[in-house]
């Protein structure tokens, strides 16, 4: 088997694993909106700062699926496996 | 819009960028952009922010001052009106008060007049009256004295002609008694 | 499909490593231009503003009135005289996000641009940190007990590293997306159709990380120099 390909077909895998990072963002930001959601529900006029708060936390929660999208794509267009083989 | 700059002027003769790369490039990179950003942060800062925030604080200032200026105005414009509506309440009743005095004094005037001019009136009557009979006596009298005067007259005339002495008293009884009845 | 960012012109070699100027650096140029001229323009049409605001004026006031809530809801009174620079970032960073829609590849979207800013943003954080603090500066890193020192300082170094692969990935990933988009459609439907996308992707998400980035350096510089342990 070509050491190259096993790599390269490996990091596509890896990459696809990475972007179950998702996951765990996914359900925080929908855990974050759904109680946004209700607190609104409960306090109409705090809408203004319920949403700015909620979007800073959506933000945060988001930054680790970022984290695996980053890998996913180093994986993909900037291989740092690659350099064994020139 | 599609990316046009590298069709544009990508010269053909460079290595291909990257997405993202690791390597010192990156930090010497990273060295050009925070130099353009803080050239491009303090422009911003220095030719937009602190002027506007400027111009629109003075604004607000100006607007804070105005408002309490016009609300002082209007309080005591309040006041004033406040004031002005007890002396107007104050100046009702009195004039009610004074076209009472000035109606009850009127009302008394007139009766008065009334009263004196009836008295006048009836006082003016009865001097009339007076004066009436006065004048029916007066006339009278004159009526009287006419007619002794005129049955004197008669008398010496009848006398002249043919007088005795008792158809003398006769007739002046006659005479008498007519101007009795009369 | 090329997602990267070209190389332009060659600048100098440093060592062996040859610097060029790439799409993004030109972009921040194109970008800090209009900007600069935006600003200049303002800066001259300032003295013809009337007390009663118009039209342009209008806009610009919304402008600055927006970024008066932000610095009013996340600094405090002593900070608020460096409003100036969180506007800065904010401006940039919009504009760079939205630069996208006219033909550039954005500037965010290269991680020398977002690693640029979150330097400053460090900088900012710990000199403002030590010039504000003093000794509590220093004592900030070992609370609650020494023991968290070593979880301190990663996690102040997290600060700026998740400020800049936040707005560095939600960008790219625009801009990844914007090109497959592109590359999918045929050249006559180029015109309208990812206009879609754009709305979203530019559009939303750029003044969604512009306003995140700027509210979450405004707070990290917060929490650095006033003592939340008193």
């Amino acid at each position: 088997m070509d050491p190259k390909a096993f790599v390269l077909g490996l990091s596509a895998l890896s990459a696809g694993i990475c972007t179950l990072s998702g996951l765990g963002s996914g359900y925080g930001q929908g855990l974050a909106a759904g109680q946004a959601a209700e607190a609104v529900g409960r306090q109409p006029e705090a809408r203004g700062a319920i949403m700015s708060t909620m979007l800073i936390g959506c933000a945060l929660a988001e930054t680790c699926s970022i984290y695996g999208m980053i890998v996913a794509l180093i994986l993909l267009m900037a291989n740092p496996f690659m350099v064994f083989f020139n | 819009m599609f990316p046009i700059m590298p069709a544009l002027l990508a010269a053909s003769d460079l290595p291909p960028g990257s997405i993202l790369h690791f390597d010192s490039a990156l930090l010497i990179q990273m060295g050009i952009q925070v130099l353009n950003i803080a050239v491009l942060v303090f422009l911003l800062s220095w030719l937009l922010y602190k002027p506007l925030v400027k111009f629109l604080d003075a604004r607000t200032e100006r607007i804070r001052n105005e408002m309490e200026a016009v609300r002082t105005d209007r309080n005591e414009a309040l006041e004033l009106k406040e004031r002005y509506n007890t002396l107007l309440a104050g100046i009702e009743t009195e004039r009610e008060e004074v076209l009472h005095q000035a109606y009850k004094k009127a009302m008394e005037r007139s009766d008065q007049m009334l009263f004196d001019a009836r008295r006048e009136a009836e006082l003016i009557f009865e001097r009339s009256l007076q004066e009436l009979d006065v004048e029916k006596k007066s006339q009278e009298e004159e009526l009287k004295r006419q007619v002794v005067e005129v049955s004197v007259l008669l008398a010496s005339k009848i006398i002249e002609v043919n007088m005795d002495r008792d158809a003398h008293d006769r007739l002046f009884d006659e005479a008498m008694a007519e101007w009795r009845e009369s | 499909m090329n997602f990267s960012n070209q190389n332009l012109w060659f600048l100098f070699t440093l060592g062996d490593t040859e610097i060029y100027i790439t799409e993004t650096i030109l972009a921040t140029w194109i970008v800090m231009a209009v900007l600069i001229l935006f600003a200049v323009f303002v800066r001259l049409r300032l003295r013809s503003f009337k007390r009663v605001p118009t039209g342009f004026q209008n806009i610009i006031e919304t402008l600055i009135e927006m970024m008066q809530g932000f610095v009013k809801d996340n600094l405090d009174e002593d900070m608020e005289r460096h409003g100036g620079f969180f506007f800065g970032l904010f401006v940039f960073i919009l504009t760079s996000n939205y630069s996208g829609m006219f033909g550039l590849r954005p500037p965010t979207s290269d991680l020398a641009t977002t690693g640029a800013l979150a330097m400053m943003v460090f900088v900012m954080i710990h000199g403002m940190g030590i010039a504000r603090q003093k000794g509590k500066y220093i004592k900030s890193y070992i609370e609650p007990a020494f023991l968290f020192l070593p979880i301190n300082i990663i996690g102040e170094l997290a600060k700026p590293l998740s400020l800049a692969f936040r707005l560095f990935g939600n960008i790219l990933s625009g801009v990844i997306i914007a090109t497959m988009i592109y590359n999918m459609l045929p050249i006559v439907f180029r015109f309208l159709l990812p206009d879609v996308a754009h709305v979203y992707f530019d559009i939303l998400v750029g003044a969604l990380q512009a306003y995140v980035f700027t509210v979450l350096s405004m707070t990290f510089v917060m929490q650095k120099s006033t003592d939340i342990f008193s």
